[in-house]
């Protein structure tokens, strides 16, 4: 897996991460470690495309919400914590919907993996590049 | 980690059967999902089932890199094969025993220090199929069996059962 890192203008200013493979236990670390290094540059606001990702597992999940709770400024859980990591997630759905991190086409694979886990009730979903650059701000 | 009774491996009879002995490194998660993939197909699963297979064996086969060899060197065996209209995964391995249908259901109550690392992929393996169960290899080893009823749709063409003893 890599990430390719783009920028686009909407009412704000959106970091976009191109998610390029599967997203597994080899691969989770360098997507937490790629939108660590984006909001240490500044990002605050977080397109994660997912057009390109055939696969995600459990270790894919824990990265969406490590990296729903660095882009809101929090100290994340270990990724590595397993239901510690997961208990997080349900503090972070009492907190609502995320602004600041959205999600672009999902392949049908990673959808399903999304939904069993509830991620879709809490992160907003795109499959139309315009409409989820328009969403933040 | 240990805390068995002393089952024996269960061997199942079955008709063709496609095997794969790996290396326990998360790098070789992507070769077992296809290995999985090919075999599923191969042996005339419903399509729609993949990719829970293929998300089941994923997060099994992670527990067993992660928190059975915890490092260590080690292979992983993965026999893929049908029975009836039942998809039936095993895998072995030599890491210490250690058996995940005992990791207790996700319990949010529950203080985190109490909480197994590891218990969410087993979890998602549950969720997705209709058995799991652990025994003991005759050599000591950990053996993991997972049962997906009412996959086998279709006969395998030739060419794909070709591909499988």
């Amino acid at each position: 897996m890599h990430v390719d890192v783009t920028q686009a203008q909407g009412k704000v200013k959106v970091t976009v991460l191109h998610v390029h493979g599967d997203v597994d236990a080899a691969s989770y670390q360098a997507l937490i470690a790629k939108a660590r290094e984006v909001y240490r540059s500044g990002a605050r606001d977080l397109l994660l495309d997912f057009g390109d990702t055939p696969y995600m597992g459990s270790s894919g999940l824990v990265a969406l919400h490590t990296i729903a709770t660095i882009m809101r400024g929090d100290v994340p859980p270990d990724p590595e914590a397993g239901w510690a990591a997961i208990r997080s997630i349900n503090r972070a759905r009492e907190v609502g919907l995320q602004e600041h991190v959205k999600l672009l086409n999902p392949q049908p694979r990673v959808s399903r993996v999304l939904g069993m886990a509830g991620f879709d009730q809490f992160f907003e979903i795109y499959t139309d590049w315009e409409t989820a650059i328009a969403s933040f701000g | 980690m240990v805390g068995h009774q002393s089952r024996k491996a269960w061997a199942p009879p079955m008709s063709r059967v496609c095997s794969l002995r790996i290396a326990a490194k998360l790098e070789n998660l992507v070769a077992i999902r296809q290995f999985i993939e090919e075999t599923a197909s191969a042996l005339g699963s419903d399509p729609r089932a993949v990719p829970d297979l293929l998300l089941a064996v994923d997060e099994a086969a992670t527990n067993i890199i992660i928190h059975g060899y915890r490092g260590q060197s080690g292979f992983i065996e993965i026999e893929v094969s049908q029975m009836e209209d039942s998809l039936v995964i095993c895998l072995c391995d030599q890491a210490p025993l250690f058996d995940p249908t005992q990791v207790p259901p996700p319990d949010l109550g529950l203080p985190l220090e109490m909480r197994p690392a590891g218990g969410l992929g087993i979890y998602l393996v549950r969720q997705l199929l209709d058995k799991v169960t652990h025994s003991i290899t005759p050599d000591g080893g950990n053996q993991l069996m997972l049962v997906k009823r009412g996959v086998l749709k279709s006969q395998p063409s030739q060419k794909e059962a070709n591909l499988c003893t």
